[in-house]
């Protein structure tokens, strides 16, 4: 399988983690990745926060840059370039006279459409090669984590069920593990307000992973940097508006899967987390013999 | 907000710091009987805002925030996180915040030091571009 690939600019640095993860398992897959030549930023929430056009003419080059390479699918491991992708080509799509005016932007043609997937259908597509490729049953109880904008809005991203989504869910079991019922599957984690309001972030999270951990999970697994580096790198706030310490793990769901296929752990950048990614002994067996 | 259309309202609504707080989560969108797009109601506002100067002082950290982010895509293309952060610290005279923050996200290396390789040209023309079609004439 060849397909489109679109880092974005979290898997290279902050999420380097998810990236290493995403390209790990691609590759046990057997899927070759084509990144989109000389991708730039897709702008994410500053960008449709401050300028309408801009927010749509920075994801618009992406898919026209990834259209004139012929790459008709792109993968968006990221939830937010994700999100911004299809809402821009969603947007453009929609109105004659906005293309005029992106394309003069961009200065190149929109070509054709580019079908976007986010990880999760990526990883629903891989669902029989997964299923032929388990090494390691994921034998954990974990709280699918799906965050705001792989669902929403429901209409124009229509990917799962936008109040109670099952796709992650159902792709942890399928490499044997186990999912709690839980509320907070797509509350919001604060996003971009970590620098600007870190408290806020911190007072948001707590409710997430209280949440999960009430709900006896042993992590907390997610599909976007954002949410990651919010419920990870921000424990620390986290912990201050809970008045507790929690040791809950946070992982991306491309390192659950690749845990299953054996990948070892420093591969799927495990050892990037800021909370230790500790899970119950049979696991972290497994984990060190795999490595 | 969207049913009083009294000038007095607007003001109000375009110095409060309700919408800059909105990260667009669009959960109001897809549990709106009426589907009422708040979050593109949200971008207009904080783009009025901006446009007659009227930025909420409450929310000028958020503000400097987007524009670190955004000043940084466009001198390099991608994000160059490091530069942000430095350009927000500058901006709002936070420089101790997240200090401790560095030091563990440069061993877990999460941090780099230097921006990507990228077309640097595309992006800051796109810039320029946006920028050209907003003030027509200059």
């Amino acid at each position: 399988m060849r397909l489109g690939y679109y880092p974005g600019c979290s898997l290279l640095g902050s999420s380097r983690d998810f990236g290493e993860s995403v390209e790990a398992v691609a590759g046990a897959l057997g899927v070759e990745l084509f990144e989109v030549p000389r991708w730039n930023c897709c702008g994410a929430s500053s960008a449709h926060a401050m300028d309408r056009l801009l927010a749509l003419a920075l994801p618009a080059t992406v898919l026209a840059t990834a259209a004139r390479a012929n790459l008709g699918e792109v993968l968006a491991p990221c939830a937010s370039c994700y999100h911004r992708l299809v809402v821009a080509q969603h947007e453009i799509a929609g109105s004659p006279e906005l293309k005029r005016k992106v394309e003069q932007v961009i200065d190149i043609p929109m070509g054709p459409p580019v079908r976007v997937l986010n990880i999760l259908e990526f990883l629903e597509r891989c669902a029989d090669r997964i299923a032929s490729k388990v090494k390691q049953p994921f034998a954990h109880t974990v709280a699918c984590y799906y965050g705001c904008l792989l669902v929403r809005p429901s209409k124009i991203v229509a990917f799962d069920r936008s109040e109670d989504p099952v796709s992650m869910d159902r792709l942890v079991v399928q490499v044997g593990g186990k999912t709690v019922e839980w509320s907070s599957k797509t509350e919001c984690c604060g996003a971009a307000l970590s620098i600007p309001r870190t408290p806020v972030v911190g007072r948001l999270g707590a409710k997430i992973v209280g949440d999960a951990v009430a709900a006896n999970a042993e992590a907390i697994v997610v599909a976007c940097p954002m949410c990651h580096s919010n419920l990870d790198m921000r424990r620390v706030s986290i912990e201050e508006a809970l008045g507790r310490k929690v040791s809950i793990p946070v992982l991306f769901i491309t390192q659950v899967v690749g845990l299953a296929l054996g990948l070892p752990p420093r591969a799927l950048g495990l050892e990037r987390h800021f909370v230790e990614v500790k899970l119950p002994a049979e696991a972290a067996m497994r984990a060190s013999a795999a490595s | 907000m969207l049913q009083l259309e009294l000038p007095d309202h607007e003001r109000q609504v375009l110095c409060a710091r309700a919408i800059w707080i909105c990260v667009g989560c669009e959960t109001c969108l897809s549990r709106c009987p009426k589907e009422v797009d708040l979050p593109r109601a949200m971008d207009f506002l904080r783009q009025e805002a901006l446009a007659v100067d009227t930025v909420s002082p409450d929310a000028s950290d958020i503000v400097a925030f987007h524009r670190a982010f955004l000043g940084s895509i466009e001198r390099h293309g991608r994000l160059f996180e490091l530069g942000t952060v430095l350009g927000y610290k500058l901006r709002t005279g936070h420089l101790l915040q997240d200090a401790a923050l560095a030091p563990s996200m440069i061993r877990r290396g999460k941090l780099g030091a230097l921006p990507h390789r990228t077309d640097r040209q595309a992006a800051a023309g796109i810039f320029a571009r946006v920028r050209a079609l907003k003030e027509p004439g200059k």
